[in-house]
């Protein structure tokens, strides 16, 4: 268990380093920041000051590896508009996405598992129809469009909901409607496969032969197996929901990282954009760590092997 | 279903009940959008960015507009119709593109893992976690955003989303062909590795990578119209789906059909596409449908 534990953890290690050299390298040859956040008229002698001020001049290589040893002290630099701490700005937005994460992942949970697991039960009748179609409809439905007929019905025609603002629980309501659809969808699609999957499997069958009640079945023998493919698939759907959060955070004006991802994309704050996609990179390797060891612990054969790729 | 029966055998092979309606006009919705954009130079009834200002703003036909302009024009005057026709043909030009691209680097590098093993393998599954940790969306955004965009570039960041998947499918499906009788026999025949991959694996293995492929490229659409959406993506004066909607977002009060009908034309494409792909799952591959992690739900 102590080697799967630690093979584990290197591998997150590598991959998280691996996408701060990404991060660097891309964002570094693709242009001078200081281009862009200068005025074009400005004479050269203040953009040299500038590009000693933030390190620009040095080789790339000895740029790097001083990148490399401040995360490692912590410091992820400054950004280059306003001299804040990058770190600090990005964990002061952390609160808005967490929040509309957190509630989006309760949402998910609460819609997709009792569907999917009812169209499952019910496969081929009509309850099993009629979820699955809703919940393809969320799966191809795109984030941003959702979110703008959302605001065309409640905010701008029924004048029910604000369009967009954060603080009170009705700026959440659309935002998290937005994006948990398709999670929700995504969640329901899988748990109906992998209940349909544990279903087919004998011991399922020995269960009912043994005359327990279908409720019994379904809670002992049915739910704790088909969780482990679901509780892997939630793991790796918080790279995607990211992604989405992004969109959904601009089309309502959600102050969280997302938004603060697009503004400093614009500005081309390098320090705040790096350090938004080193936050994201940990937040989603780490929620994957602890589903693969939530996964050895489950299920002893991962940990024998290893635990390469458990789903 | 035999595992070595070819992927033509296998969908010449009588269906057990022919495809339901709804499949059937999902896929006949996606020949009219390919049609329509393929033939947006001679449908179009006006160019997509010929602006006509004592028009501007007027609304569709059906909601007290003219047949001049049958799904209304924008803020300076363009079609709609017209640019849906040709925003159409870039969003389905960047995701066939896209989809390509992250369909031949996923496979070939699914297969060179399996193939090398040993830091081979190390190495490529390491970059299926690094791409899995970064949202493409996130890592396009910055990368357009400094780089500039072009569409040949555009089409190489809407590829990466997804080639991971690819990539660890083909990984994992060569690993256990290897294992089976014909590929053993092929060996002790004495059959070169590439022709033995090539010539009797890729093709046993396609079906669910199409499979894959269909089920990803919904995605590859989506991408391409958040990025256009941010107006990152595709630049004026040509134009796309998501950035007509990105642009129509402003006008939502006056001119709701600015944004509502290329967005519908997206959600329809997206819809009709994973109808298609479900189906296509269901009846090449049965066996993909209960792997966790593999063919995403």
């Amino acid at each position: 268990m102590l080697r799967f534990l630690l093979v584990r953890l290197l591998r997150a290690l590598l991959t998280v380093l691996g996408c701060a050299t990404l991060a660097f390298f891309v964002l570094r040859l693709s242009g001078d920041p200081l281009v862009a956040l200068l005025p074009t008229d400005s004479p050269a002698e203040l953009l040299e000051r500038y590009r000693v001020l933030w390190g620009l001049d040095r080789p790339l290589p000895e740029q790097y590896l001083r990148y490399l040893l401040a995360l490692a002290r912590g410091d992820f630099g400054r950004s280059l508009v306003d001299g804040r701490d990058a770190l600090g700005l990005v964990i002061e937005r952390a609160g808005a996405t967490l929040q509309l994460g957190g509630t989006v992942f309760a949402l998910a949970i609460l819609i997709g598992v009792p569907a999917g697991t009812v169209a499952a039960l019910r496969r081929g009748r009509p309850s099993d129809y009629l979820t699955m179609s809703a919940a393809i409809f969320g799966y191809a439905m795109p984030n941003f469009f959702l979110g703008l007929l959302l605001i065309l019905l409640f905010a701008m025609q029924l004048r029910l909901l604000p369009s967009s603002g954060y603080g009170t629980p009705a700026h959440l309501v659309m935002p998290a409607i937005t994006l948990g659809t398709a999670v929700a969808a995504k969640l329901a699609r899988f748990v109906r496969t992998s209940v349909l999957d544990v279903l087919g499997q004998p011991y399922v069958r020995t269960a009912h032969g043994k005359r327990l009640g279908s409720l019994a079945v379904i809670v002992r023998h049915v739910f704790p197996n088909a969780a482990i493919p679901v509780i892997t698939f939630l793991g790796f759907e918080l790279g995607l929901m990211i992604g989405g959060a992004v969109v959904t955070e601009n089309v309502f004006g959600w102050p969280g990282i997302g938004q603060l991802l697009v503004v400093s994309v614009a500005r081309r704050d390098l320090a705040v954009v790096q350090t938004v996609v080193m936050v994201i990179a940990v937040s989603v390797v780490s929620a994957n760590l602890a589903v693969d060891l939530a996964y050895g612990w489950i299920d002893p054969r991962v940990r024998v092997a290893g635990g390469r790729h458990a789903g | 279903m035999p595992a070595d029966l070819r992927l033509a055998a296998r969908l010449a092979l009588p269906a057990r009940r022919p495809a339901p309606l709804v499949v059937l006009s999902a896929a006949l919705f996606l020949g009219l959008v390919l049609l329509a954009a393929a033939g947006a130079d001679l449908l179009a009834p006006h160019g997509f960015a010929e602006q006509h200002l004592d028009a501007r703003l007027q609304p569709p036909w059906l909601a007290g507009g003219t047949t001049d302009y049958l799904l209304g024009t924008d803020t300076l005057g363009r079609d709609i119709l017209s640019r849906i026709l040709f925003g159409a043909r870039t969003s389905i030009l960047v995701a066939v593109g896209g989809t390509g691209f992250g369909f031949l680097l996923g496979t070939s590098l699914g297969f060179a893992a399996a193939h090398w093993r040993g830091w081979c393998e190390e190495a490529v599954m390491m970059l299926v976690d690094m791409q899995a940790a970064l949202p493409t969306l996130v890592l396009a955004l910055a990368v357009l955003a400094f780089l500039g965009n072009s569409l040949p570039l555009l089409i190489l960041l809407v590829g990466l989303d997804g080639w991971e998947r690819y990539a660890r499918l083909t990984r994992g499906m060569v690993l256990s062909a290897r294992e089976s009788g014909y590929v053993l026999s092929m060996r002790i025949v004495g059959a070169p590795a590439w022709r033995i991959h090539l010539l009797h694996i890729l093709p046993n293995i396609a079906g669910a990578l199409i499979v894959q492929a269909t089920l990803n490229f919904p995605h590859t659409i989506l991408l391409e119209a958040a990025l256009s959406f941010f107006g990152l993506g595709v630049q004026p004066p040509a134009t796309s789906l998501g950035q007509m909607l990105g642009l129509g977002r402003a006008y939502l009060i006056n001119a709701w059909w600015i944004a509502v009908f290329p967005g519908s034309v997206i959600f329809l494409t997206t819809l009709s596409m994973c109808l298609v792909g479900d189906w296509l799952r269901d009846r090449l591959d049965p066996t993909l449908a209960r792997e966790p992690g593999a063919g995403r739900p």
